[in-house]
């Protein structure tokens, strides 16, 4: 699609100014560079080299729904890009302005509407940030229970988006599971209402339309989520197990047997390597309180630098002396019903082979538990990359998965993965990965072998491309394979909203 | 039109073979309706509309492949049918048609132990599956009280939800994956995975579709072991407005039970002695079950002790085993009422939080009892509201006046929920009897379902007429 809106861009920012004022639009180089990536590794790299992505013409702030709409009216009837955007923070570069255009930031409309405190409902604008929103919820007794580790950079708008999946959504829920109602401003400017009611039979759900749609449907700008009580009481506990497949059987029988656990990861033999040493001896070293926390993996990696230039080598090696898989599980909420959990939960872990650790690995995970999104950047600047690939599958097709990715992956880059959205039919798989390479092509190259072998092998499994990151322009090629058939329905959606296609172009691969 | 139909005859005989395709009248008769309850006066009175030109039954996800692929050659309308007991004339041919009987699609694919799931063609009644399963070890968990005579698919294309839903999930929440036929005769087969980011579900944009998006032919749902444990007991709370209360206190304790169900007075009244319980006050009915028989144990006691400190009496477990035994009668036993002329019996079962909830019942309540009988309970407790389930009986010796007193009554209730910020259906569906009132409640998001329409059937060859598409 090509857009020829350039001719018009003075003309343009007066009228987008009319609507939300001079003070809510730049244009400036500096305002447009930092707008023009989000957290896609591959665009670091590129940047670290000097490389800039394509920018937006015009960052726009709206502070309220109606000035969204005229904006989208605006964008509309000139054929403008419109890249929706909260906190910047995906991993996939879903908010890449690839045919620039009006980057529409809702970080403004950040109010807190309403609190139905009957019916346990919150109803909150897009642009909120995660963690703001959770200590407001929090100073009242409650908790959204939406635990992303982006927590502190990104927004609800984003988490709807995306489809976000937190630590905690073994027990509270997906973000679909949480919300209730979507106020959505359409791609032609029309504002869609969905009612607030706990559930409804009146044809297909809407909400799902939007939810997942990464932008390309039209702009999430408010939301009614169902809260939780502020659970009384945690419990925490950890098992080191002898073999992947012991841990792994553990945490199926435990989500089998009705157990609900807020936070259940087990980690395969090298990620507990490389966050913990990975021994069974090991005891907590109060002075070291970084040991399941990445800065240690990206410290502990850092000193293995030379040996990722040799992928298929380092990884055999440390596959073959890294042998156990650590299981962190957190339990909370109504005290009796917490102790009963721990209590069965242990006897599942003990029963597969576990080894009991204590509540140390889980308190300590706890501590640090999103410490891991804001120590990435330590690899780039040591010369390395490292990026994560997050899948999905049944149970009985999880190791086969897991082995296949893994060993696609291990020829370009080191590898390690854990186990950490269970549910009643499977679980999600999330691969860490570090590769390198001598120059920024080999670099890039590198980067482009471990995406291609890993979603390749993903779908060859018949896993899913992505559980909780989204698609954005990284995934996209690989979508249509992933539908199974059903990719008109979503192109359909695509021509019945958006027949003009000015909505986040590009993405999801519409 | 003859000619049209003809030719389609000959292509759907050649590919089904003779055998399965049917045009006498006894078998059109039997389609030209579902339950809905005016249709029954219509029959009362002889007269019969809506035929279908035919009715055909595929075997396999390709015969219905072929049969769309003739359907839009030959622009002819399709109407996925299961076991037409659809209340709200859902697969009822109002423009005509070929109905796609599904029911010889009835096969259990697979059941995974290790997945919990198990893969089933949607043609399966309900409780043949149940039963199936129960064989197992398994249990779906889904048990709507239409379950003798609805189908997978019929579930699946109307946002079904069953009984136990608290537990074990609405439809939508069993589904894996789904299988099917789209419009341009492509077939689909969706991801089968626990969860995944990669782009809008597009399962639930089928779910609820009620047979306008799509052919659903099978699906892979999630299972349950047989319960290990069951605890039922009965409660009795003076009002509805404290037996609403004390549901509600419970469901967002996370104390959630299978079953948990509160009648109001007159429902009270006419299911005491059936379910061993006091005329007076209002009942409620409370079940726990699981596989896991000392969480469930201790998820009981709790949730007993909470709905006594809310008020209610206990009554021991004789009303809630009592209505376990009685779970499904109610569905078969209005065609008495029903034959007795002038009579009409209906049910509207809406959806609404749990602050509007008591001023929603309260309000369609009156505004039904000024035309008929009015009973209610609250059949559906989730954490953030719940679902009101009225039956009415309205009453007139002149078939036109009598089906006018029931318009009245819908359009009372409707137009209640569409005042109150609730929805006018928690699992009976649309159909086209509540077109009208959808058209209302989803505002601009109805436009969003049309331009789908078009952009998916542009023919409109799948169910026309239903949840209020193509209407303009």
């Amino acid at each position: 699609m090509n857009f020829k809106f350039q001719s018009i861009i003075p003309e343009l920012k007066k009228q987008i100014a009319k609507i939300v004022g001079e003070e809510n639009v730049a244009q400036s180089q500096s305002q447009l560079l930092s707008y023009a990536r989000d957290l896609w590794p591959k665009l670091t790299i590129e940047l670290q080299a000097g490389k800039l992505p394509v920018f937006p013409h015009f960052i726009v702030w709206p502070k309220q729904t109606e000035e969204v709409q005229e904006l989208v009216k605006l964008a509309h009837r000139n054929l403008i890009p419109i890249i929706p955007l909260g906190a910047g923070s995906g991993v996939c570069g879903g908010t890449v302005a690839i045919s620039g255009g009006m980057t529409i930031d809702l970080k403004k409309m950040d109010r807190i509407r309403e609190i139905d405190r009957k019916s346990l409902l919150l109803s909150a604008e897009a642009g909120v940030l995660g963690e703001v929103l959770e200590r407001k919820l929090n100073q009242e007794g409650w908790t959204l229970g939406h635990f992303p580790s982006s927590i502190y950079c990104s927004t609800l708008g984003g988490w709807l988006a995306t489809r976000s999946a937190g630590q905690a959504s073994s027990k509270y829920g997906k973000i679909e599971d949480m919300v209730v109602s979507l106020e959505v401003v359409l791609p032609n400017g029309e504002l869609l209402k969905t009612r607030t009611v706990p559930r409804s039979s009146t044809g297909p759900s809407l909400n799902h339309i939007f939810l997942g749609s990464e932008g390309t449907l039209g702009i999430i700008t408010s939301a009614t989520l169902r809260l939780w009580e502020y659970p009384k009481k945690r419990a925490f506990q950890g098992f080191m197990f002898p073999t992947l497949g012991q841990g792994l059987n553990a945490i199926r029988l435990m989500m089998q047997a009705e157990l609900k656990p807020s936070v259940l990861r087990l980690y395969d033999p090298v990620d507990t390597f490389f966050s913990s040493q990975g021994t069974l001896e090991e005891k907590p070293k109060p002075k070291k309180p970084g040991l399941s926390s990445k800065r240690g993996v990206v410290k502990n990696i850092r000193k293995y630098l030379p040996y990722l230039y040799h992928p298929s080598l380092f990884n055999r090696a440390i596959q073959g002396f890294a042998r156990h898989s650590k299981l962190i599980l957190i339990f909370e909420g109504e005290p009796e019903i917490v102790e009963l959990e721990q209590k069965q939960a242990k006897e599942i872990c003990l029963k597969s082979g576990g080894l009991d650790l204590g509540e140390w690995p889980a308190k300590n995970w706890f501590k640090h538990r999103y410490r891991v999104s804001y120590t990435m950047s330590n690899a780039f600047d040591l010369g390395f990359f490292v990026d994560t690939i997050e899948v999905a599958t049944l149970w009985d097709n999880l190791e086969n998965l897991y082995y296949a990715m893994q060993s696609a992956i291990s020829k370009q880059a080191l590898v390690m993965a854990h186990f950490s959205h269970a549910y009643l039919q499977g679980c999600s798989i999330y691969f860490s990965i570090a590769g390198t390479g001598k120059t920024l092509e080999e670099k890039l190259l590198c980067y482009d072998k471990v995406w291609k072998s890993a979603l390749d092998a993903c779908i060859k499994e018949g896993g899913a491309l992505s559980h909780h990151h989204g698609i954005g322009l990284l995934k996209a090629k690989w979508l249509e394979l992933e539908q199974g058939g059903a990719s008109p329905l979503l192109k359909a959606l695509k021509s019945a909203l958006d027949p003009n296609q000015i909505m986040n172009p590009g993405k999801l691969g519409i | 039109m003859s000619e049209r139909i003809q030719s389609a005859t000959n292509s759907l005989v050649g590919i089904l073979g003779k055998e399965w395709v049917r045009s006498d009248r006894t078998t059109l008769i039997s389609y030209a309706r579902d339950i809905f309850m005016p249709g029954y006066l219509d029959l009362r009175r002889g007269k019969i509309e809506n035929l279908p030109w035919l009715v055909c039954y595929p075997e396999n996800i390709d015969e219905v492949k072929k049969i769309v692929k003739i359907a839009q050659e030959k622009k002819i309308p399709l109407i996925a049918f299961g076991g037409g007991s659809g209340v709200l004339g859902g697969t009822i041919p109002v423009k005509g048609g070929v109905m796609v009987d599904l029911k010889r699609m009835g096969k259990i694919r697979s059941i995974n132990k290790i997945n919990q799931t198990c893969e089933v063609e949607a043609g399966i009644f309900g409780e043949d599956l149940e039963r199936a399963l129960n064989r197992e070890g398994w249990t779906l968990g889904h048990f709507p009280s239409s379950i003798y005579c609805s189908t997978l698919g019929g579930w699946l294309a109307t946002r079904s939800a069953g009984q136990f839903s608290a537990k074990y999930g609405k439809i939508e929440d069993l589904v894996i994956s789904l299988e099917g036929v789209l419009a341009d005769g492509s077939i689909f087969h969706t991801k089968a995975t626990p969860r995944s980011a990669t782009g809008p579900d597009l399962d639930q944009v089928l779910i609820g579709s009620e047979g306008t998006l799509g052919i659903i032919t099978s699906a892979i749902l999630s299972i349950n072991p047989v319960p290990k444990v069951q605890i039922y007991r009965g409660f009795n709370f003076e009002e509805v407005e404290g037996g609403l209360e004390a549901m509600r206190v419970l469901m967002q304790r996370e104390l959630v039970p299978a079953l948990l169900r509160l009648y109001d007075p007159m429902d009270t009244k006419f299911n005491a002695s059936k379910l061993k319980a006091p005329g007076s006050g209002c009942l409620l009915v409370v079940g726990y079950e699981g596989g896991n028989k000392e969480l469930t144990e201790l998820k009981a006691r709790l949730g007993f002790e909470q709905l006594k400190r809310s008020g209610g009496k206990d009554l021991g477990e004789e009303p809630g085993l009592a209505w376990l035994k009685h779970r499904y009668s109610v569905s078969y036993h209005q065609s008495k009422i029903l034959s007795q002329a002038g009579n009409l019996l209906d049910t509207i079962e809406v959806s609404v939080r749990w602050s509007e909830a008591l001023a929603l019942y309260q309000r369609i309540r009156e505004r039904i009892e000024k035309i008929g009988l009015v009973m209610a309970h609250f059949s559906h407790a989730w954490r953030d509201g719940v679902c009101i389930y009225f039956s009415f009986l309205v009453n007139d010796p002149e078939p036109e006046k009598l089906r006018e007193k029931h318009f009245q009554v819908w359009e009372g209730a409707m137009s209640a929920c569409l005042e109150l910020g609730a929805s006018i259906s928690h699992h009976h569906g649309i159909g086209f009897y509540r077109s009208r009132w959808l058209k209302q409640e989803l505002g601009v998001g109805h436009q969003i379902l049309d331009k789908l329409k078009k952009e998916l059937d542009p023919n409109f060859i799948f169910n026309p007429g239903k949840l209020g598409l193509g209407e303009g």
